[in-house]
């Protein structure tokens, strides 16, 4: 028994102010189903990821708020691991269906923000750091930023560097039709705008976005043709970057990605397409390093060269990444599931990478306290 | 997000710990979008302070400008207001890291 990718249903990303949160869930997981052979009454149990909507809107509960959209009865649950809420929620229906006792699950992340002030989500965000963190005064660009400056200085990392992270990903999201930015940026444009936490600029930041994904995964006994989760790995580390060993580095990445590998019998170099946790351009560096994708520190370089646009060796980010696509918190991780779906199964139209069988998902929460990688194949 | 009396009471009871303590910035930021309670500060420098007993903390970092700040740089830890608090809200006091000169 394998289990394999039966359906996708992704939302338009972006500010999308005529959609509810309860718009955006129908019409993912509608999408998903539709897309699916499997009748929602076949759902067995929904896995709702999302981080702020208690938060922002009062509004929780949210595992029976879908199965009402979807008018089914299914068990449903509820699951907030900050930015990496999508990938966990995956991660936990992959082994319900591993157990056995369950066949078919919708997985589903909603976020709805742009209803909200930014220091409201900025506040609401911060929920994924540490308290002294809060008392710091500190934001998740904040956070970014004190690791980015530590890469700088330790491995003599540019701005330029991780500009050239907004430029590639603007340009992968200008062949999205449901990225929030389809716009070309240049270098100089991203060093020009405006500075948010010093070394960071806006155009080095992901957006605050409304948006829904949904799959269906399934136990198929037949897996010819079909995209199949051949590795699910979650690893974590101090919610507090002060706790940690090092920050120029994420362990939980490093920790996930390795045993993803194992699981999946193959090393790094076997990856045709991967999306990556872009939240700030420098956490693509440092994705491209703690994956094993380059060298530790040298992942300025290695993004610059333009080994990682489509077209090139690896193909990072194809969607347009959390920074053009956009980054519905809770969305994100299934979303990077259904970029690679797409990818395997020749369906990405104009952004297709050619012959990819393997592809990676990395989804972290917070700072980098959890992380988790999916590896699909066909 | 209100703090209530007794999360206040409980965590000024460490202050006497964290204050007069000396470190040094591991890294630091400089906020020009502050969560709420922060805004007026803006913009406002943030870090990681390692002090000499090893252990490490995020702490404002204050009396530093562009040409003073950088990574390896001394600091103490003084006591000082922690952001705006609400109408209802006790007002919050904690360290600080000060820049030295």
């Amino acid at each position: 028994m394998k289990v394999a990718v039966t359906g996708t249903g992704i939302t338009k990303f972006g500010e999308l102010w005529d959609k509810s949160f309860a718009n955006l869930a129908e019409e993912a997981a509608g999408r998903a189903v539709v897309e699916s052979t499997v009748e929602p009454q076949k759902i067995d149990a929904v896995f709702c990821a999302n981080m702020l909507s208690g938060n922002l809107s009062g509004q929780n509960h949210l595992g029976a708020l879908i199965t009402s959209i979807l008018n089914i009865n299914s068990p449903a649950y509820t699951i907030e691991a900050a930015c990496a809420s999508g990938g966990v929620a995956a991660n936990l229906a992959y082994q319900a269906i591993l157990s056995g006792s369950i066949k078919n699950a919708l997985i589903i992340g909603v976020e709805k923000m742009t209803d909200y002030s930014t220091a409201e989500v900025a506040t609401g965000l911060m929920g994924a750091a540490a308290e002294d963190e809060r008392d710091a005064a500190l934001t998740f660009p904040g956070l970014y930023a004190i690791m980015a400056n530590a890469h700088m200085e330790k491995y003599k990392t540019t701005k330029k560097h991780m500009a050239a992270v907004a430029v590639k990903n603007h340009r992968h999201g200008s062949l999205n039709e449901n990225a929030q930015y389809q716009n070309l940026i240049t270098i100089e444009k991203v060093l020009e705008s405006a500075p948010v936490a010093t070394p960071l600029n806006l155009f080095d930041c992901s957006p605050i976005t409304d948006g829904a994904a949904a799959i269906i995964l399934s136990a198929v006994e037949d897996s010819s043709k079909k995209v199949t989760i051949a590795a699910s790995s979650v690893a974590t580390d101090k919610v507090g970057l002060a706790k940690r060993k090092s920050i120029t580095e994420l362990l939980a990445t490093k920790i996930a990605s390795q045993n993803a590998y194992q699981m999946a019998g193959i090393s790094e170099g076997d990856v045709d397409v991967a999306e990556v946790h872009d939240c700030f351009t420098i956490a693509e560096i440092l994705a491209m390093e703690d994956l094993g994708f380059c060298k530790k520190g040298d992942g300025g370089k290695f993004v610059s060269s333009g080994i990682t646009e489509i077209g090139a060796k690896k193909p990072t980010n194809t969607s347009g990444g959390l920074k053009a696509c956009g980054h519905p918190v809770g969305a994100t991780g299934i979303k990077q599931i259904i970029e690679i779906t797409k990818q395997l199964k020749g369906e990405a139209g104009k952004r297709q990478v050619k012959g990819a069988k393997i592809g990676l998902t990395h989804n972290v929460g917070g700072s980098g306290a959890t992380a988790a990688i999916h590896i699909l194949r066909i | 997000m209100i703090h209530s009396p007794s999360t206040i009471w409980r965590q000024s009871k460490n202050i006497p710990d964290e204050v007069g303590k000396n470190g040094k910035i591991v890294s630091f930021t400089r906020i020009f979008a502050a969560p709420k309670g922060f805004e007026q500060q803006v913009p406002y420098y943030t870090g990681i302070i390692k002090f000499e007993d090893g252990t490490a903390k995020p702490l404002e970092i204050i009396d530093a400008n562009e040409n003073s700040i950088k990574i390896g740089a001394k600091v103490k830890t003084v006591i000082r207001r922690i952001g705006l608090s609400e109408p209802e809200e006790l007002i919050r006091y904690g360290p600080k890291a000060r820049l030295l000169k």
